[in-house]
């Protein structure tokens, strides 16, 4: 336990070699982890004012964004894109429990998503360059970006899905060709059932089905995404509901039985429950794996030092230090 | 006691409880760490529940936080036997939303790679999935003309396995001189190297016993279980990426998409290897046709999609391999989600075993053709 507090605190000045060792003793799980978070401090520490200088560059884009007056889906998206930076930082919002506790005040600090990639992009691009690129940037998205949105209210498919629904279809567009339905919750089940059997749409197998966490949307916090195809008319369709954050999606595994485990990785990334789904339990987490890593309050580098403690047995091993590093034995 | 009646499938009344069977996650046969639980009524299977995760690395979450260019890596290691096939996919999903447009040349190359890497990964397939049913000599065969393809993946790329092929935009470099030649080379040897693992499997009685009529699948079932790639073709649905939704340059080619009748095991088995056939004549027509020109389209160095989302999918080696990118017009993206074919093709396993034996269970998780760091990401 001593060397894994040691592993969280983030500033460690001269000691990220120590940490390696230390992670090495422990068994596999917290290994990958550990190393990695040795790695970042130095990283940012070593680029404060890079990671300072491309910031406010993205806060002037976003800003000049939101004042463009065209588009409604590119002002919700410059909203967000402000809120992001944010979003890693305010400490965990009771969503993700109990052990995050204890790790949290220092966790998301070392861990801002900025340090991390900010890094690598100087080793590509020359950095005095990246700086600048991302300062001319502003005027380009505004002109790139409602382009790729675009409106499909004359589709056959899609006039014959409002005739059917009516005002449950909050949204109809396709971005680069691709067809989007935003249904309201209500209705999902009813419009999968219909896009399922209807001789026009023959949507039969559920391509994919995920999520993506909206944290600045008040009330409608995820966004259930179904990936649909149909083999028969080899077209596909996008369906969308959007979710309160702890609502409950209605599941889709009845009609689709290959949504199951899609459904079920949802739960376990998102923590969003399936009403209906006939096995709902997490996937790819141990199951009392605490909070949902796809949230966005999650953070990137996040060690669960408790539920590796509590199911991974280490112990420490008297190393014959002499036979490894005269100086590691030295210090300590 | 004479009420009694034999339940289907029960072959006497001496009625065992039934156990419980822990198989992996260490298992030869199980392709890497997949733990599957049989529940057993003697040695029929009876429940299956697959226990999936023990190589869980967040690929999803890393990808929120590196920017475009640097994610390209992690796909080499999800289906790390077809690394340069997911390259290909996340690539063309961001060139997809930038709205670039790659030199033909470029797509030509990535076609050759690709379905080189295809007839890799196939035969890779091939030889552990005969070496788990009982016919080892397959996968020494199978292996020494992999090792050809990854010579040619190692001599243009750099790397063997976790091979990093394509960039954003097109190819970091233009083809070596001999890399014609190469490929045409181990061309003119498959065929004859194909007919080799036939004659030792095609009319072997004990393969044709392990593999006829175990796991049958009828196509609509296959469809409802999302179930794609040479699984889903085995039980004669003609759904083949490359040809639904053409990417890339395979619009140019000429190909069949072999399909099987009955949707068992054996079938699948005779798609896959008619598929490295296939393969090999879009190499050739690619090789034919390869156009002269630049292999990198212009493509900035910092990548900022435009505000909005993308779907994009190719024919992988396992099945339909997908991204869905969701930008915010950052760098990075704001969500990246991988449609994982051998997770989604795993799920089937529990349908196709129920009934079998567990000699079976074997065979089948080796047609669905997984690889665990797909599974788990």
């Amino acid at each position: 336990m001593g060397d894994e507090t040691k592993d969280t605190s983030p500033n460690q000045g001269d000691e990220p070699s120590d940490i390696k060792q230390s992670a090495t003793d422990q068994p596999d799980k917290s290994r990958p982890s550990g190393t990695v978070g040795a790695d970042i401090p130095e990283k940012a520490q070593s680029l404060p004012s890079e990671a300072g200088s491309v910031s406010p560059a993205e806060e002037i884009e976003a800003k000049t964004k939101a004042e463009d007056p065209s588009g409604e889906t590119l002002r919700t998206e410059a909203k967000i894109e402000v809120a992001l930076p944010g979003v890693e930082k305010p400490s965990m919002t009771p969503t993700v429990e109990g052990a995050s506790a204890s790790g949290d005040p220092s966790a998301p600090k070392k861990v801002e998503p900025e340090g991390p990639s900010e890094k690598p992009s100087p080793q590509r691009a020359v950095p005095p360059k990246a700086a600048p690129a991302a300062g001319h940037k502003p005027p380009p998205p505004p002109r790139k970006g409602p382009t790729i949105t675009v409106d499909i209210t004359g589709d056959p498919l899609i006039d014959r899905i409002r005739q059917q629904f009516g005002d449950a279809i909050t949204e109809t567009v396709a971005t680069l060709g691709q067809q989007i339905v935003r249904v309201k919750k209500e209705s999902l089940i009813r419009l999968c059932n219909f896009l399922h059997d209807d001789e026009e749409a023959l949507f039969d197998m559920c391509t994919d089905l995920t999520a993506v966490h909206w944290p600045d949307r008040a009330g409608q916090e995820f966004d259930v995404v179904i990936l649909l195809y149909s083999v028969p008319k080899n077209r596909r369709l996008r369906v969308k509901v959007s979710l309160a954050d702890g609502e409950a999606c209605p599941s889709v595994t009845p009609i689709w039985t290959g949504a199951n485990w899609m459904e079920r990785e949802v739960f376990d990334m998102f923590g969003m429950r399936f009403e209906g789904h006939p096995d709902l339990r997490r996937i790819l987490l141990p199951a009392d794996w605490p909070g949902h890593p796809l949230r966005k309050e999650y953070p990137i580098e996040y060690r669960d030092n408790e539920w590796t403690d509590k199911h991974i047995e280490y112990r420490e091993i008297d190393y014959d230090t002499s036979l490894i590093d005269v100086k590691y034995a030295e210090r300590r | 006691m004479q009420d009694q009646q034999l339940a289907k499938g029960q072959e006497t009344l001496f009625d065992a409880e039934e156990m419980v069977l822990n198989m992996g996650p260490q298992h030869p046969s199980t392709h890497g760490v997949l733990r599957v639980i049989l529940k057993l009524d003697g040695e029929t299977v009876v429940g299956l529940d697959c226990d999936i995760g023990f190589l869980h690395r967040g690929v999803e979450k890393i990808g929120e936080a590196d920017t475009y260019a640097m994610i390209t890596p992690y796909w080499d290691r999800l289906d790390y036997v077809a690394a340069v096939s997911n390259d290909l996919c996340y690539v063309e999903g961001v060139e997809k939303m930038l709205q670039v447009e790659v030199p033909k040349r470029a797509e030509y190359v990535r076609v050759i790679l690709t379905e080189l890497q295809r007839i890799a990964s196939h035969l890779l397939w091939l030889g552990t999935h005969a070496m788990d049913i009982g016919a080892v000599t397959v996968l020494l065969y199978c292996f020494r003309e992999r090792e050809e393809i990854l010579k040619i993946f190692e001599d243009f790329i750099g790397a063997r396995l976790t091979a990093h092929a394509f960039r954003i935009g097109g190819l970091w470099w233009d083809t070596y001189p001999e890399f014609e030649p190469r490929v045409r080379d181990f061309l003119k040897i498959l065929p004859s190297r194909v007919d080799e693992y036939e004659t030792l499997l095609n009319a072997n009685r004990i393969w044709l016993q392990r593999t006829v009529g175990i796991g049958i699948l009828p196509a609509e079932e296959a469809i409802n279980l999302s179930l794609t790639g040479p699984a889903l073709r085995g039980s004669g649905v003609k759904y083949d990426v490359r040809k639904a939704q053409p990417y890339s340059a395979y619009s140019d080619f000429n190909f069949e998409i072999p399909v099987g009748e009955n949707g068992d095991t054996y079938d699948r088995y005779l798609v896959r290897m008619e598929e490295i056939k296939q393969s090999a004549i879009i190499i050739e027509q690619a090789l034919d046709g390869l156009p002269e020109g630049p292999v990198m389209a212009k493509v900035p160095k910092i990548i900022k999609p435009p505000v909005g989302e993308v779907y994009h999918s190719i024919e992988g080696p396992k099945g339909e391999l997908g991204v869905y990118l969701v930008s915010d017009g950052t760098g990075k993206p704001y969500r990246m989600r991988i449609r994982p074919p051998s997770y989604i093709n795993l799920q089937s396993l529990k349908r196709m075993s129920i009934g079998h034996l567990v000699a079976d269970v074997v065979a089948l998780i080796g047609t669905l053709d997984i690889v665990l760091g797909e599974v788990d990401r």
